[in-house]
C-alpha cells in the first residue's frame, strides 16, 4: 500500500527528459525558474507556456499529471489571484462597486501572478516525475561535492537522504502497526481538545522512537559489516555522465532565456 | 455468545486506483471458550481478518457482531475492545510506559476503570505471564530480556480480562523454552478462564496440537473450517496453497508415498508412534 | 590450531558493559572452508555475540578470533574482514540501505571502492545468484521477508566474500521465505563451496549442517555432528534447546523396539527406515 511513497512522485520511464543527467535538470531548472521569473508582457508569457507543454509532450507525462500536481496548491492560487484582483492600485477602472475598485492593471497583475505560480508548481514537478529520488540525491551530492573543500558535508547529506528515502515507508507501517496495537488497548486518539489528543500520541510516539533507535543501531551495523567507512574512496555503480542531450538542452533553454530577456526590452 | 463474521469483504484504499480487496465474502463464528486456529499464507486475508474482530478494521461488505455488538457502531467499540484483547506479532514494540507495573494498567485505564480496580488486574495479569509482581513492577519494560518483554506485554492484554484472545504469531522470535511457556500461558488461559482464543501461526504443529477449529484462508477467502483432522486430510490443496503441514502429516504422506498404508490422517506425532508402535508389535 | 581454518576462534570472552553476566566465556572453535556450521542456542546463549566477533563488530576482550589469519582486533585488518566475512541480519527491514533493489546490492562493493563497471557486472551476477533480476529496479521495501533477505545475500555475494554468516536471519520469516532462504545458501555451499555459518534457534535447520555448536549461558557446551549433538537429548534440554520433533519420533520408536537407524532425522530418511523395518518384518512373517 505504501508501495509509492519510496518513489516519491517518480514516474518511471525512458523518455530524453528521464535520462538527461540529474544534474543537468537541476540545471534547467534553474534557468527555467528564471525564465518564469523574466517574463513581464503578456504574449511573451506563451513563450514558457509553450516550454512547459513541450516538456511534458517530451517527457511523455500525461497531462492528468499537470492537474495533480496543481491540486494541493489550489487554495494557495484562488488566494493569490483575489489579493491581487483587489489590492493592486491601477488607473483603469474597469469595475466599480462600493468600496470595491477593480482595475485592468490589477487583473494583469493577477493573471501574472498565478500563470507565473501554476508554471512553477508544474514545471519542478517535472523533475520529481522524472528524476529517481536516488538519481536526485546522487546529482545533488556531485554538485555539492566541491564545497567538501570547504568541510561541507556533501556526502554525508546525500547519505541521509538515501537512508530517509528508504526507511520512510518502513516507519509509517511501523506508526500504523503500533497505533493499532495501543487503540486495541482502548487508546483514543480521536476525542478531547488539542493538548488531550498530543497526550495520547505518547503511546504511540514513545514505542516508534524506540523502534527507530533500534532500527538505526542495526541499520548502522549492517552498513559497518558491508564495508561503509564514509564517502573517502567509495566509487558509485552508477556514474553519471554527460551527453550531448544535456549539452543541447542546456544551450536550448538558456538561449531562450536570453531571447526572452531581449525580447522584454525591445519596445512592442 | 459468540462473535458471528457474516460475508465479511474488505477492501484496501475503495475507490482509490490503488484498490485492493484483502478479503472475500468471509462467514465464520467465533464460539464462546473455543480455540480457532487460522492459518494461510503470508498475503491470504488472516491479519485483515483478525483486525476486524475488534473493529480496528471495518467490513466494506457484510458484518461483524461480537457478542451481538456490531463493531461499526463507533460507541460500541470501546466495549468490544475490551472484549476482545489483541495481541499483535512482536507486541514487546508497543511497550511505552516507565514502569512494567504502568504499562500494564494502560489497557484497564482506558477502560475508565478506578486505581483500586486496576491494581488486582495488573498484579493477576503479571503472575498469569509468570512475572512476579514484587519483582518486576517496578522495572522499566525496556530493561526486560526479550522474553519477558513479550510477556509483560501479553499482561498488558490481559489485565483487561477480555473474554476472546486474538494472537498474531506470538511464539515468533522465541526459543523452543520459550514457545513452550507461551503456549502453555494461552493453554491455562482457555481452561481456567474460559477465554475464547483466536491464533494466526504459521506453525502447524502448534496449531494442530491445540485448535479444536482450524480455519484455512487462500487469496482472501475462506477455503475452509473444520475440525485439525478435516483440515489436514487436505493434504494436498495446503500443500497447494503454499502452507506446510504438520510433521506427522508430513511422515503419513511420506509413508504413503512408500507404499505403506495408514488410514488416519495423524496430525500429531504422539499418535502416529503409537500407531506405528502397534503396527510393529502387531507384526510380530 | 587447526591447518587450513578460515576463521579461528581462540579462548575468547566477553562482556557487555554495565551487564551483571558475562556474554561469553572461553570459547573456542574454528571454522574450515567450505563447511557448513551452525551455532544454536537458546534467547541471550550468547549466539549472536559470538556472531558479531567473527567480523569485527564486537571485539573480544579476552582470547583472540582470526578471519584467514589476521586478528580481528587489528584495525588495518577490517576492511579485509568484513569484505570476507559477510553477514545476514534478523530483520530484513533495517539492513537494505537504499530504496532500489540493484543499488542496495551495488553499497558493498561501492565502499570497497571497486569500478563501476566491475560493480555493474557483480550486481548483475550476484541478483541472478539468488534469482531476484527480475526485482532489479524495484523498491526494495515492498519485497516479502524472504525476498529482502535474498537481497541482502546478494549485497555480501557483490563483495565476493568467503563465508556467509546468518545471525538468526531466518527467525522474522514466514516457512516459505524460510526456505528460500535457506536453499539459496545450501545452493550457495553447494555450488560454489561458500562457508556458511548458521546462528539459529530452529533446530531443524542445524541438520542441514556438517557440524553443530551448542552454546547455553555464554559457554559452548557441546559440538559435532548433527546426529552426535541431537542424541544427547537431556543436555539440549538444559540448554532450553529441544530436539528436531523426527528424532523425538525416532527415540520413541526405538525405545519400543523398532530397528531404526540413529542416522533417521528427517521425515524422508524415517520414513525410509520405517518402511525398510516393517517390511523386513513382513517378509520374516
Amino acid at each position: 500500500m505504501t508501495a509509492n511513497i519510496s518513489l516519491g512522485q517518480y514516474l518511471p520511464g525512458d523518455s530524453v527528459v528521464h535520462r538527461l543527467d540529474p544534474r543537468t535538470k537541476i540545471f534547467l531548472m534553474a534557468i527555467y525558474i528564471a525564465i518564469v521569473f523574466v517574463v513581464k508582457s503578456l504574449l511573451v508569457f506563451l513563450l514558457p507556456v509553450l516550454l512547459l507543454v513541450a516538456i511534458f509532450l517530451f517527457a511523455r507525462v500525461p497531462a492528468s499529471y499537470f492537474f495533480s500536481a496543481l491540486k494541493p496548491m489550489k487554495w494557495l492560487l484562488v488566494f493569490m489571484f483575489v489579493i491581487n484582483l483587489f489590492a493592486t492600485q491601477g488607473s483603469t477602472v474597469w469595475f466599480e462597486w462600493k468600496f470595491i475598485h477593480i482595475t485592468q492593471e490589477a487583473v494583469e497583475q493577477a493573471v501574472y501572478i498565478t500563470l507565473r505560480l501554476v508554471l512553477l508548481v508544474a514545471g519542478t514537478s517535472i523533475l520529481t516525475l522524472t528524476t529517481s529520488p536516488i538519481a536526485l540525491t546522487d546529482g545533488l551530492e556531485k554538485l555539492m561535492s566541491p564545497l567538501r573543500k570547504l568541510r561541507f558535508p556533501a556526502h554525508e547529506l546525500a547519505m541521509m537522504m538515501t537512508i530517509a528515502l528508504r526507511f520512510i515507508p518502513t516507519l509509517m507501517e511501523e506508526t500504523d502497526r503500533i497505533q493499532k496495537a495501543q487503540m486495541a488497548r482502548g487508546a483514543d486518539f480521536e476525542s478531547g481538545n488539542i493538548f488531550q489528543r498530543a497526550k495520547s500520541m505518547i503511546p504511540v510516539l514513545v514505542p516508534l522512537f524506540v523502534s527507530a533507535f533500534r532500527r538505526a543501531d542495526e541499520l548502522a551495523m549492517a552498513m559497518e559489516s558491508r564495508c561503509y567507512h564514509g564517502g573517502e574512496g567509495r566509487t558509485r555503480m552508477r556514474e553519471l555522465r554527460f551527453h550531448a542531450r544535456d549539452l543541447i538542452s542546456s544551450l536550448l533553454l538558456t538561449s531562450i532565456l536570453i531571447g526572452i530577456i531581449l525580447l522584454e526590452k525591445l519596445p512592442l | 455468545m459468540p462473535i458471528i463474521i457474516e460475508q465479511l469483504s474488505h477492501t484496501y484504499l475503495p475507490g482509490s486506483q490503488l484498490a485492493y480487496p484483502a478479503l472475500g465474502d468471509v462467514s465464520l463464528t467465533v464460539q464462546d471458550g473455543e480455540f480457532l486456529g487460522i492459518i494461510g499464507h503470508t498475503g491470504s486475508g488472516k491479519s485483515t481478518l483478525i483486525q476486524h474482530l475488534n473493529g480496528l478494521l471495518l467490513p466494506t461488505v457484510g458484518s461483524v457482531l461480537v457478542d451481538g455488538l456490531d463493531t461499526r457502531e463507533k460507541k460500541l467499540r470501546k466495549q468490544i475492545r475490551s472484549l476482545v484483547g489483541m495481541v499483535f506479532q512482536y507486541p514487546e514494540y508497543q511497550l511505552f510506559e516507565e514502569t512494567v507495573e504502568r504499562d500494564v494498567a494502560f489497557g484497564p485505564k482506558n477502560m475508565g476503570l478506578s486505581e483500586e480496580e486496576v491494581a488486582p488486574r495488573v498484579e493477576e495479569a503479571l503472575r498469569l505471564v509468570g512475572l512476579n509482581p514484587s519483582e518486576f513492577s517496578e522495572k522499566s519494560p525496556f530493561e526486560l530480556s526479550g522474553g519477558e518483554k513479550r510477556r509483560a506485554a501479553l499482561a498488558g492484554i490481559l489485565a483487561m480480562r477480555p473474554k476472546y484472545l486474538v494472537l498474531d504469531e506470538p511464539m515468533a522470535g522465541l526459543d523452543p523454552l520459550g514457545r513452550r511457556e507461551i503456549l502453555a500461558l494461552i493453554e491455562s488461559l482457555r481452561l481456567d478462564y474460559g477465554t475464547g482464543i483466536v491464533m494466526v501461526s504459521h506453525s502447524m504443529d502448534d496449531v494442530a496440537m491445540f485448535a479444536d477449529r482450524i480455519a484455512v484462508l487462500d487469496k482472501g477467502s475462506l477455503f475452509m473450517v473444520g475440525s485439525p483432522e478435516d483440515v489436514f486430510s487436505h493434504s494436498a490443496e495446503l500443500l497447494d496453497m503454499g502452507l506446510n503441514l504438520p510433521q506427522a502429516t508430513q511422515l503419513v504422506r511420506a509413508l504413503r508415498e512408500r507404499g505403506i498404508e495408514i488410514q488416519k490422517d495423524y496430525f500429531r506425532m504422539e499418535e502416529l508412534a503409537l500407531d506405528l508402535i502397534g503396527r510393529w508389535n502387531h507384526d510380530r | 590450531m587447526t591447518p587450513n581454518a578460515l576463521i579461528e576462534i581462540v579462548n575468547v570472552g566477553f562482556q557487555y558493559i554495565g551487564a551483571e553476566k558475562v556474554a561469553l566465556k572461553n570459547i573456542s572453535l574454528s571454522i574450515q572452508k567450505g563447511e557448513v556450521v551452525a551455532i544454536v542456542g537458546h534467547n541471550g546463549s550468547g549466539k549472536s555475540t559470538l556472531c558479531k566477533m567473527l567480523n569485527a563488530l564486537l571485539l573480544p576482550a579476552e582470547g583472540y578470533v582470526t578471519v584467514e589469519g589476521m586478528d580481528t582486533c587489528d584495525e588495518k585488518n577490517l576492511l579485509e574482514i568484513r569484505r570476507r566475512v559477510g553477514m545476514v541480519f534478523q530483520n530484513p527491514d533495517n539492513q537494505l540501505v537504499t530504496t532500489i533493489v540493484e543499488e542496495d546490492v551495488g553499497f558493498g562493493p561501492e565502499n570497497l571502492g571497486i569500478k563501476p563497471s566491475e560493480i555493474r557486472t557483480r550486481v548483475n551476477e550476484a541478483l541472478q545468484e539468488v534469482e531476484m533480476t527480475e526485482y532489479a529496479e524495484k523498491a526494495s521495501h515492498a519485497l516479502s521477508g524472504g525476498q529482502k533477505q535474498r537481497v541482502a545475500i546478494a549485497g555480501l555475494l557483490a563483495m565476493q566474500p568467503e563465508v556467509l554468516v546468518l545471525d538468526e536471519a531466518t527467525a522474522m520469516l514466514d516457512p516459505r521465505g524460510r526456505e528460500e532462504v535457506l536453499s539459496t545458501v545450501r545452493k550457495l555451499n553447494r555450488e560454489r563451496g561458500m562457508t556458511v555459518v548458521m546462528i539459529t534457534q530452529f533446530m531443524e535447520e542445524a541438520l542441514g549442517a556438517d557440524r553443530v555448536f551448542v552454546l547455553s549461558e555464554g559457554r559452548l557446551v557441546m559440538e559435532g555432528t548433527p546426529r552426535e549433538v541431537f542424541n544427547e537429548r537431556t543436555l539440549l534440554e538444559e540448554s532450553r534447546l529441544d530436539a528436531p520433533a523426527f528424532v523425538k519420533l525416532r527415540d520413541e520408536l526405538i525405545a519400543a523396539g523398532l530397528p531404526v537407524s540413529h542416522e533417521a532425522m528427517t521425515c524422508d530418511t524415517l520414513a525410509d527406515e520405517l518402511v525398510r523395518a516393517l517390511q523386513a518384518q513382513t517378509e520374516n512373517n
